[in-house]
């Protein structure tokens, strides 16, 4: 029993962890540059077949492997903001959300001819090791994958509250018109939030690689988590990203052991909805955005 | 604000009306008169083609070995193949489409029960025999004397895959585990009521959703109800997932599988250890030990495809040859087809001997495999007949 | 003074009800689903194209009328003229019974809300098997009849889709140009003003969302009495946003932009079938360079050219 619980919560926690991540791409965006980002999932379906590139189809080692598919990555965030973002930015909220969703076809099926439709399975750096925790039987990537999504977090935490870019990346993100008169470069600043997108996504694909395959349509079922996630934790706020993160990935691991595994989805949504009707700023929210 | 647009208006509209010009292209195919074209709902693109290219290759091979044995009905046969994509309504259109562009004695159809629920109305209405492989046992329910199934139905793979968890390997304690859809719902409670027929317990069911990554909750739940053998009815990469996790979560388990997970690219996922307590189903014996004929089929499909033929998109080459029988004793008349059809008796085909029953379907066993230790390859172990 | 636009969308349909004798089955279908998919998209036209208010669950609305009326007429065995105003109403009573909490939400907040119904719809669709039938769906669906005369075939059924449209589009151009549709646009273009002068900002959404609610219902009937068959794939996510795209692509606040929005994204896929997957990437490309070179969709494109014309002939 304690033991079933420990191995669900690890588990949990590491759904979470990529959850956390691919919600701070989100939440990254839409507080610098004001988009709903539709094909977030995508960009982690991208980041994992690029891992499956650089290790699997190059043989690289996985080191240099992540590396260079984290920097193709950030260069797919720039390309993103050339070609959807900038010519997208200063219109409705719905045109850009529809943009989105169609470049997240276009991405999604790019990817379909590009690696095909068969499902891979990326190694992880720790094989396939086993260790024991408390008794419970736990996968060293889950454990791998906690701490590395902690990691980038704390890292994003630091360079966005203790370095001068990250608070010019703050000042644009509260009054866009404020920091440029202030000298700011507000293009640059948007330009580097989707270069911090590509690699939080891209990092989120590299590890969920080997614990769930590489399958082309893997990317709109975690989009939709972070979604529920996000929500839940509140839609502008760091923590509440990483804490709604958790909360989703801990709901659904407990949640189909204890509750309905064929309803826990369904679960997932109704408390997501229920946050958006009682309290749509979610745990850590400050605010209610109205930048409708 | 000085924005710079990377790309005008201008060679955007242009660009658009170029793209405009290609849609109206629509090339309309028509049966020329020395020719028999029947269609073929086929997902060649999108999230189903790992199936359906085998569908489409197999369905190739025997166009043209058929046209190099005088055709069909004295004439050269030609298939005409659809793009049935991931969508009902998608393939709803193709059927539709190839209907009128060619106006066939007889269609095969999708791959997937649930598009050919969607289509199936619209072939009561064209009145054309159809052969198709999906599984579901909701279709054979609709009764409709126009289709004919060439591959094994769920109920049948329920079916083996209990009795070879009980009566075969002698298990009592069964857990199973299936994917929550029309597929593993009515499996589930199939092989429930045999493992209890057969005096064995069944000590817990437990689903997951199609699109689930993380089984890890229902596979704890199934071991600590002291199950000694799973019966997991899954496809292939969901069940690929089960058989990682349930390495990873050191839960020492044999498992009986079905057929989704034994072809080649599902079981290329699974490391050969974690195949090690596995046994699964197939359609069909797919074998060069099977005879002369099944080798050359093999042989022939790899050397011109450079893969080896899975038996799910084989069972298409055997249907094709049973429509050269057919027609090439009745014609291209549709209703002689469909009656002719319903008569097929012992019909050896490379994947199973077909015979048709009042439901429509014609092929009644399957396969039971092992894997040989350290591999990722299937040995045959026995045949399972309704 | 009669609206010439009017005048033309007259002569449309007018020229529509000859079609038939020139297209075929498969053809015939195709401008059924279209005609279907553009009554869905005028009643959207009222949420999102009057009221401004994001909706992604259209075709959830869709799916509940489908469903409303495959169930009346297979279980029950209701004649379908019955089960289609009852799908109509039932859609309508969901719209209002969610709506009226959800409809406080803004912008992307609304739209993640009513996201999470359409993905909830298909959840429970597929799940709740006893009464809607799993993936596997309610096959049987009668198709609709005069006596003594079938209107099964999908020539036959083009005039009923037809007549159906007709009414609708009728009934969406007296609704926009009375006090109601007033209100809504008022709502939308100034929220803060309206809210001041105590018009209800609530109700006027809620009516509006009711309202896209009741065609969606409308369409998913036609599309179940026509398909015979539904399953939850035909009302999934993915569908909401390709309503959305067409109102956009046509030209948002527009009727008529719905309808031509509606016509040409159904048949896109159908013209473009022989590119397979290419397909999507070069659909999802068009869409992007549209939203970006046309803002206010296809229709403001007759105006461009026509301009260019004027400018030309002097």
């Amino acid at each position: 029993m304690s033991q079933q619980f420990i191995q669900l919560v690890v588990s949990g926690l590491a759904v979470g962890a990529v959850y956390a991540l691919v919600g701070l791409a989100f939440i990254m965006v839409n507080e610098a540059t004001g988009v709903v980002n539709f094909a977030t999932g995508q960009m982690v379906a991208i980041g994992c077949f690029l891992s499956v590139s650089t290790g699997i189809q190059m043989g690289l080692p996985l080191g240099p492997a992540y590396a260079l598919a984290l920097v193709a990555m950030a260069l797919f965030g720039i390309v993103f903001y050339a070609v959807v973002f900038r010519p997208l930015q200063d219109r409705p909220v719905v045109t850009v959300i529809i943009g989105t969703v169609m470049i997240g076809i276009v991405i999604q099926n790019s990817a379909l001819m590009t690696w095909g439709s068969v499902p891979f399975r990326p190694r992880s750096p720790f094989g396939r090791q086993v260790v024991d925790v408390f008794g419970a039987a736990i996968s060293a990537h889950a454990l791998f994958v906690i701490a590395v999504a902690f990691l980038m977090i704390g890292l994003l935490y630091g360079f966005i509250y203790r370095t001068a870019i990250g608070a010019r990346m703050r000042a644009v993100a509260q009054d866009r018109d404020a920091a440029r008169l202030m000298g700011i470069s507000v293009d640059r600043m948007f330009v580097l939030t989707w270069v911090i997108a590509g690699l939080l996504t891209g990092a989120a694909g590299i590890l969920v690689g080997p614990m769930w395959f590489a399958d082309v349509n893997m990317g709109d079922p975690i989009a939709l988590k972070a979604f529920a996630a996000i929500i839940i934790g509140g839609f502008s706020s760091v923590p509440g990203a990483i804490v709604g993160g958790i909360l989703v990935g801990l709901a659904e691991m407990l949640g189909a052991a204890y509750i309905s595994s064929a309803y826990k989805d369904g679960l997932v949504f109704l408390v997501m909805i229920l946050f958006l009707l009682v309290r749509p700023q979610g745990i850590f929210g400050e605010r209610i955005g109205q930048r409708a | 604000m000085g924005k710079k647009q990377l790309i005008t208006r201008r060679t955007a509209l242009t660009g658009m009306a170029a793209g405009a010009g290609i849609t109206i292209y629509t090339p309309r195919l028509s049966a020329q008169s020395g020719e028999v074209a029947v269609g073929a709902m086929v997902p060649i693109t999108g999230p189903f083609n790992v199936s359906g290219q085998q569908y489409h290759f197999s369905l190739q091979m025997a166009q043209d070995e058929i046209n190099a044995k005088g055709g069909v009905a004295g004439k050269k046969l030609k298939i005409v193949f659809e793009d049935v994509k991931d969508s009902n309504s998608v393939a709803v259109n193709a059927y539709l489409k190839v209907v009128r562009d060619i106006n066939p004695p007889l269609v095969f159809l999708s791959s997937y029960t649930t598009q050919n629920l969607a289509t199936e109305p619209e072939v009561t209405k064209a009145m054309i025999p159809g052969m198709y492989a999906g599984g579901g046992d909701a279709m054979h329910m609709k009764k409709n004397p126009w289709l004919f199934r060439i591959r094994p139905h769920d109920g049948l793979q329920a079916l083996a895959l209990a009795k070879h968890a009980t009566e075969g390997m002698g298990k009592k304690k069964i857990g199973i585990i299936y994917v929550q859809n029309d597929f593993g719902q009515p499996g589930a409670i199939a092989a429930e009521k045999v493992v209890k027929a057969s005096g064995a317990e069944v000590v817990g069911t437990e689903a997951y959703a199609f699109t689930d990554n993380d089984m890890s909750a229902q596979l704890q739940k199934l071991k600590n109800a002291g199950a000694d053998c799973l019966i997991c009815i899954s496809y292939g990469k969901d069940g690929a997932l089960v058989l990682k996790l349930l390495k990873e979560m050191n839960i020492d388990i044999p498992v009986v599988i079905s057929s989704g997970v034994m072809v080649p690219a599902a079981r290329n996922l699974i490391a050969p250890d974690e195949l090690a307590k596995v046994n699964g189903v197939m359609d069909a014996y797919l074998a060069p030990e099977r005879g002369p004929d099944v080798a050359a089929y093999i042989k022939n499909f790899k050397d011109r495809f450079k893969v080896d033929p899975d038996p799910f998109g084989s069972c298409y080459y055997d249907g094709a040859w049973i429509m050269k029988q057919v027609m090439d004793k009745v014609g291209t008349d549709r209703t002689k087809i469909r009656d002719e059809l319903k008569t097929v008796k012992d019909f050896k085909g490379v994947t199973n001997v077909f015979s048709t029953d009042e439901l429509g379907n014609m092929v009644h066993s399957l396969a039971v495999f092992s894997i040989k230790p350290g591999t990722r390859d299937p040995v045959f172990i026995r045949t399972i007949t309704a | 003074m009669i609206d010439r636009r009017l005048l033309a969308a007259c002569a449309v349909f007018l020229l529509a009800l000859l079609l038939p004798a020139f297209i075929s089955g498969y053809g015939i279908r195709i401008l059924n689903l279209a005609l279907i998919s553009a009554i869905a998209v005028i009643g959207l036209n009222f949420a999102f194209g009057y009221a401004g208010l994001i909706t992604l669950a259209q075709a959830g609305f869709v799916g509940c009328g489908a469903y409303i009326t495959a169930i009346l007429s297979t279980t029950l065995g209701l004649s379908p003229w019955l089960s289609i105003p009852a799908a109509m109403v039932g859609a309508g009573v969901i719209a209002v019974v969610i709506g009226l909490p959800m409809l406080r939400l803004k912008g992307h907040y609304l739209a993640l809300a009513t996201l999470g119904f359409n993905v909830s719809f298909v959840i429970v669709a597929t799940n709740w098997k006893s009464l809607m039938g799993g993936t596997d769906g309610i096959s049987g669906i009668p198709a609709l009849a005069l006596p003594g005369w079938s209107l099964g075939t999908d020539h036959r059924y083009y005039y009923v889709v037809w007549v159906a449209l007709a009414v609708a589009t009728w009934c969406a151009w007296r609704i926009r140009n009375s006090h109601i549709g007033l209100a809504m646009i008022a709502v939308r273009d100034d929220e803060i003003a309206t809210g001041a002068a105590s018009v209800g900002v609530t109700r006027i959404k809620v009516q509006a969302f009711g309202l896209s609610a009741v065609y969606a219902g409308l369409a998913g009937a036609l599309f179940a009495h026509m398909t015979n068959f539904v399953a939850p794939d035909d009302f999934a996510l993915g569908h909401s946003i390709i309503y959305l795209a067409m109102l956009i692509i046509g030209g948002e606040g527009s009727i008529l932009g719905a309808i031509a929005g509606a016509v040409i994204v159904t048949f896109m896929p159908e013209l473009m079938r022989d590119l397979g997957t290419a397909y999507l990437i070069i659909f999802g490309g068009l869409m992007l360079l549209i939203l970006i070179f046309l803002p206010k969709g296809l229709l403001s494109l007759a105006g461009i050219v026509g301009r260019r014309l004027k400018a030309l002939s002097r």
